[in-house]
């Protein structure tokens, strides 16, 4: 054992890699939200799902009792639709898996940008209405330059201590 | 606009350190062990100076919190090599503050501060672990190898702006968010507002014949105002 080949490992971790990546990937929410269905074709506003975006500095993931507002009887023969009421008989909650990870030491508010500077949706997190599965990493690119060249184009501050805490 | 400053009227103190406590917690401030504060290597945004007057038994002891001044001409600014060390502009409050992920941790500041209150981090801050759940979430959390110091709980100001924004004003000059350790004063000693503002308390102590700021001689505007015990 104590001469186990690490060249095992490695062949491993290489042959199994895409399998990994596939299971880190679309697997990862525990339900495949269909974006474009709900946003797109339907039209729903985001705040539907989203409900503190207008409220709460955080946007909030739906929770059990938001989906059954509308999928309390099935719509669709849908076994994703399916898991929602799973969940409900169940009674536990859906855990989502977090996309947009804020940096420990900022402060955001999607309040003050959303209904004070009424940015839209879109500007930060892209074309969602286009995704017919849960996205796996940010649509937009959201880096430091990018959040000062919106700051600067509309007059907001720029100052260190309006977003670093 | 507010340019934020404060009052501590000594006469009022009376050396309860419950500010050092709210501070603490507010900020999540690291515990040292007694081999690092022997070092004198131990972290508190604001301390208590004590000065001992007279000789046994007419013996006088004064207290003078001491925290960042927040100098409208600040030393520690200057020297800084990377910005990290900045002082904000009027719309943010005229305040000094740090942004942890640009320090390299020269402590050119601490050197330069003449008040003594910008703290390093020696080693990885360590909390005991039923304290960790306590951990204030509206304020980062630092890391072994950067400086530290009162930023006048900034990130109540970010969120007292973010209110008063929802409900379509500005931030006012008074009332509308207060530091941990003013929060906390049990005989309210401290007061905090804005010093451009006539109507605020700490305007008018900050004009009182009675107040006075820490080595004023040097040039580096504070804006903390210390009001003169009396005999």
């Amino acid at each position: 054992m104590r001469h186990f080949p690490l060249y095992v490992i490695w062949l491993f971790l290489f042959l199994a890699a895409p399998l990994l990546l596939a299971a880190g990937s679309n697997g990862s929410q525990p339900i495949r939200f269909n974006h474009k269905k709900h946003a797109g074709e339907m039209s729903l506003p985001c705040t539907t799902c989203h409900q503190t975006v207008k409220e709460q500095t955080y946007a909030s993931l739906p929770q059990v009792e938001t989906c059954l507002g509308c999928h309390a009887a099935a719509l669709t023969k849908n076994p994703e639709e399916e898991k929602i009421r799973q969940y409900a008989a169940k009674k536990e909650k859906i855990v989502w898996k977090r996309v947009y990870q804020l940096p420990r030491d900022l402060f955001f508010s999607h309040r003050r940008h959303v209904v004070s500077a009424k940015v839209e949706c879109v500007t930060c997190h892209g074309k969602m209405v286009d995704l017919t599965e849960p996205p796996t990493r940010p649509l937009v690119r959201q880096s430091m330059s990018w959040c000062i060249s919106c700051h600067q184009e509309k007059r907001a501050s720029v100052d260190c201590n309006a977003c670093h805490k | 606009m507010p340019r934020w400053g404060m009052a501590i009227d000594l006469d009022r103190c009376t050396g309860c350190q419950a500010c050092v406590v709210a501070c603490k917690q507010e900020n999540n401030v690291p515990f040292s062990t007694p081999a690092e504060a022997e070092y004198g290597r131990g972290i508190s945004w604001i301390k208590l100076m004590t000065v001992t007057e007279g000789e046994y038994p007419e013996v006088k002891v004064r207290y003078i919190p001491m925290f960042c001044q927040h100098c409208d001409h600040p030393p520690s600014v200057k020297v800084c090599p990377t910005g990290a060390m900045f002082k904000a502009s009027p719309e943010m409050g005229s305040t000094v503050g740090h942004v942890y992920a640009r320090c390299i941790g020269c402590r050119y500041c601490a050197n330069a501060c003449p008040y003594q209150i910008v703290y390093f981090n020696w080693n990885e801050p360590s909390w005991p672990e039923e304290l960790k759940l306590s951990f204030n979430p509206d304020k980062s959390i630092r890391y072994k190898g950067v400086v530290e110091k009162c930023e006048f709980c900034d990130h109540r100001q970010q969120m007292a702006k973010d209110r008063a924004a929802a409900e379509g004003r500005d931030l006012r000059g008074e009332g509308d968010y207060v530091p941990a350790c003013v929060q906390s004063c049990p005989t309210q000693a401290m007061v905090f507002g804005d010093l451009d503002d006539p109507s605020t308390r700490v305007y008018k102590l900050a004009k009182s014949p009675r107040a006075y700021r820490m080595q004023e001689d040097l040039g580096t505007e504070p804006k903390v105002y210390y009001l003169k015990q009396g005999e």
